[in-house]
């Protein structure tokens, strides 16, 4: 116990010198308040980054073994699901969990709402929260054409149907987003790119957005 | 610095570490504690390759599309379900800059909470509708 005192005091001071690491801790961590009326509700945005954080984890994982071609993905997946050591908890994991952060998101949005803290100094927040949900649900439908089933084929078929019916650019919107007339391996590798880095990479500046303003501002006092 | 933080807040506020991230530390390990278990008891099922020359039958988005989907079902014209959709999106985005009224307790804005609440409603009920129609 000793010992582990003195190294924790050795590593503080080593620290400290170069950092000022004691006092980045008072400000940030030990001496940092929040009010005392703030109870398991605050919790759905912690836990939504936790959520988030689980998909990244496995989602690396999943794509160590994936392989985004229309012949192989679902093989890839089947092949996660049975052989690769761990790969079914895993792959449940990122699948599951994919529905959890949708509803711990939309769980912090209504406590949000609830307690109008979204009201000035934090209309910010609300508008970078709103965005990182749309992001969650993009990740969602992106992620779900990926294991190549039956069901991924026509949902993404569908979903992307919907913006064809707008005025003028419609056709030129559907052609965009499916890379082809129909949803083919284009499609798929397409998605495959949204959906594990330019997504995770948007939501992560948006996440810092929402985090800072957050630690500038500071959580909403009592109603 | 953290004396200045100290004067914004009422009396009794706590420490950010360790009093709140223990509770947020408590409510990550219950959710790991549901979310584990759940990925055991719904294992992997076998699933049916994509065939792009077979469209099924009942064919439906994931749940949280599923109110989204079904404006469009019942919109008769799709220009017009989807500027719904996407008027409803703005209208969340931009709700504190339209919601502008300094009082906080839902009882004491009724009129918001009205919307609110009916705006949830109307969300869960576009959901079970798409799911059992």
């Amino acid at each position: 116990m000793e010992l582990i005192k003195d190294i924790n005091k050795k590593v503080l001071d080593w620290l400290d010198e170069r950092y000022d690491a004691r006092q980045w801790i008072r400000e940030n961590l030990t001496e940092k308040l929040v009010h005392k009326h703030i109870n398991w509700l605050y919790c759905f945005g912690g836990l939504s980054f936790l959520g988030f954080l689980l998909q990244i984890g496995t989602g690396i994982f999943l794509m160590m073994y994936y392989i985004p071609t229309p012949k192989d993905a679902l093989a890839s997946v089947q092949n996660i699901a049975n052989n690769v050591p761990f790969g079914w908890l895993f792959q449940r994991l990122h699948s599951i969990g994919a529905n959890v952060v949708n509803l711990l998101v939309m769980f912090h949005m209504l406590r949000v709402l609830y307690h109008g803290a979204y009201k000035k100094p934090r209309e910010f927040q609300w508008v970078s929260g709103v965005f990182l949900l749309l992001i969650t649900m993009a990740m969602s439908f992106t992620g779900y054409l990926l294991p190549w089933t039956q069901l991924s084929y026509w949902g993404a078929t569908i979903g992307t149907e919907m913006p064809g019916a707008t005025p003028i650019i419609g056709e030129w919107l559907v052609q965009l987003i499916r890379g082809s007339a129909q949803i083919t391996g284009i499609t798929l590798t397409r998605f495959y790119a949204i959906h594990a880095v330019v997504l995770p990479l948007t939501l992560i500046a948006f996440l810092g957005i929402h985090f800072l303003m957050i630690r500038k501002v500071g959580i909403s006092g009592p109603m | 610095m953290a004396k200045k933080k100290k004067e914004k807040h009422e009396e009794g506020a706590v420490p950010f570490v360790p009093v709140h991230i223990m509770k947020e530390m408590a409510a990550a390990f219950i959710f790991l504690g549901i979310l584990i278990p759940l990925a055991i008891l719904y294992p992997f099922e076998e699933l049916e390759p994509a065939n792009p020359f077979v469209t099924p039958e009942h064919i439906k988005p994931e749940w949280y599309f599923l109110a989204a989907y079904q404006i469009l079902k019942i919109v008769p014209s799709k220009v017009l379900g989807l500027a719904l959709q996407g008027i409803v999106i703005l209208a969340i985005i931009l709700l504190p800059f339209w919601d502008t009224n300094s009082e906080r307790n839902p009882r004491k804005r009724p009129l918001f909470s009205i919307i609110a609440v009916a705006t949830i409603l109307g969300y869960i009920i576009l959901t079970a509708w798409g799911k059992y129609s």
